[in-house]
């Protein structure tokens, strides 16, 4: 089944008509609110002036997270390629996160944490270490064998699984196989021992 | 840019219609031109109880998140900072909405799985097809991530990057998300 067959097959899904009843109801509740509702409540100068900070929720959303960002860079600026510290930032964000890490993800100066819905506890030999270069630009990902990992590059979106082997050695899969490199796309992927 | 920026000058505008676009509208609501919201709900009601329904697996649940989420618009309508990007911020209500709803079930202890199914028995009697109930028992068998992403891309045919925002994501997370939900529900469907 290709992408358009699928397409096509989820087309097929046809929700029940909108009730009339429902959306009269839906309809007055929210003119209601919208007839009660405090016009001068959110851009009031007078509180802004009480209390500017809360004019700037960069304040308190911004600054923690900036400073969690900061943090995780700060440890990536530590590592180098190594695994052995790669594999001990990574059980320290498991420590942080147990059994939610999908991936951490960084691409030039970002990085990225991304953490899964559920949790799934892995393996400590299953973790792995990918790198890709796509036109002098660099990825480094830390995941797990067996979890898919997305990347948007300048040739697109780059989705491959890593999978640990019998013999200890890393198969990169994409979406039509195995992942050989091309020109201007280099992949590579080893394990992270355990420490 | 200035908060009256495009705003025409009178709360009873004639130009106020069907054209209109949303930012328009959402300007003149923030100066309690009622007409203005009652055209934004008209507007956006069935594509916001549309996204719930298929993210919920429900279309009587999915009909409080969309009362819910024009409830919240009406209460708002100020602090909505980019007045174009008003079906965003509808999709972005209603999918916290939904996400709720669906931990709420998980407390409950019932499956997306099972609770597609129990509503499909339900539905059943309306005389439901069989390949709408096929897809409907693929989208419930995906985790509430995947299908959120499935639903934005597909249906609501979003692109990556206003997808994320919606789901709170990177545009990769989205690409990454919809990967694995193609993956399963093409097994899911070719059985």
């Amino acid at each position: 089944m290709n992408d358009d067959d699928l397409k096509n097959l989820l087309s097929a899904w046809r929700l029940p008509e909108v009730s009339e009843t429902v959306k009269s109801q839906a309809k007055w509740q929210s003119l209601v609110a919208f007839q009660n509702r405090d016009i001068h409540r959110p851009l009031s100068l007078a509180s802004a002036q009480k209390q500017p900070w809360k004019a700037f929720p960069f304040f308190k959303v911004g600054v923690p997270v900036f400073c969690l960002a900061a943090i995780f860079f700060l440890v990536w600026l530590m590592i180098n390629p190594d695994s052995e510290r790669q594999n001990a930032l990574l059980q320290e964000l498991e420590i942080l996160f147990p059994g939610q890490i999908e991936a951490v993800i960084k691409n030039g100066e970002e990085i990225e944490l991304r953490l899964a819905d559920t949790k799934i506890l892995r393996p400590a030999d299953q973790r792995v270490a990918v790198r890709i270069i796509v036109q002098n630009k660099e990825f480094q990902i830390l995941t797990y064998s067996g979890v898919a990992v997305c990347v948007e590059s300048s040739i697109g979106t780059l989705c491959l699984t890593p999978l640990i082997n019998g013999a200890g050695r890393v198969l990169l899969l994409s979406e039509n196989g195995l992942f050989e490199n091309q020109p201007g796309l280099q992949v590579e992927a080893h394990t992270l021992q355990d420490i | 840019m200035a908060f009256d920026e495009g705003l025409p000058h009178s709360p009873r505008n004639p130009e106020l219609s069907p054209e209109s676009s949303d930012a328009a509208l959402v300007l003149l609501a923030r100066k309690g031109e009622e007409k203005a919201f009652e055209e934004l709900f008209e507007r956006h009601y069935a594509v916001v109880r549309g996204f719930a329904a298929r993210l919920l697996l429900d279309t009587n649940l999915a009909e409080d998140v969309a009362q819910d989420t024009f409830l919240r618009a009406a209460n708002s309508l100020e602090t909505i900072k980019d007045a174009k990007g008003f079906r965003s911020w509808l999709f972005r209500v209603a999918a916290n909405l939904c996400r709720d709803q669906i931990r709420s079930r998980t407390r409950r202890g019932l499956r997306e799985m099972d609770f597609a199914a129990s509503i499909h028995h339900h539905h059943q009697q309306s005389g439901e097809d069989d390949a709408s109930r096929r897809v409907m028992e693929a989208m419930g068998a995906l985790p509430p991530l995947l299908r959120e992403a499935v639903v934005l891309v597909y249906y609501e045919n979003l692109p990556h990057s206003e997808a994320g925002r919606i789901a709170g994501c990177a545009a990769s997370t989205i690409s990454w998300r919809v990967m694995l939900a193609k993956r399963q529900l093409k097994t899911f469907l070719s059985k």
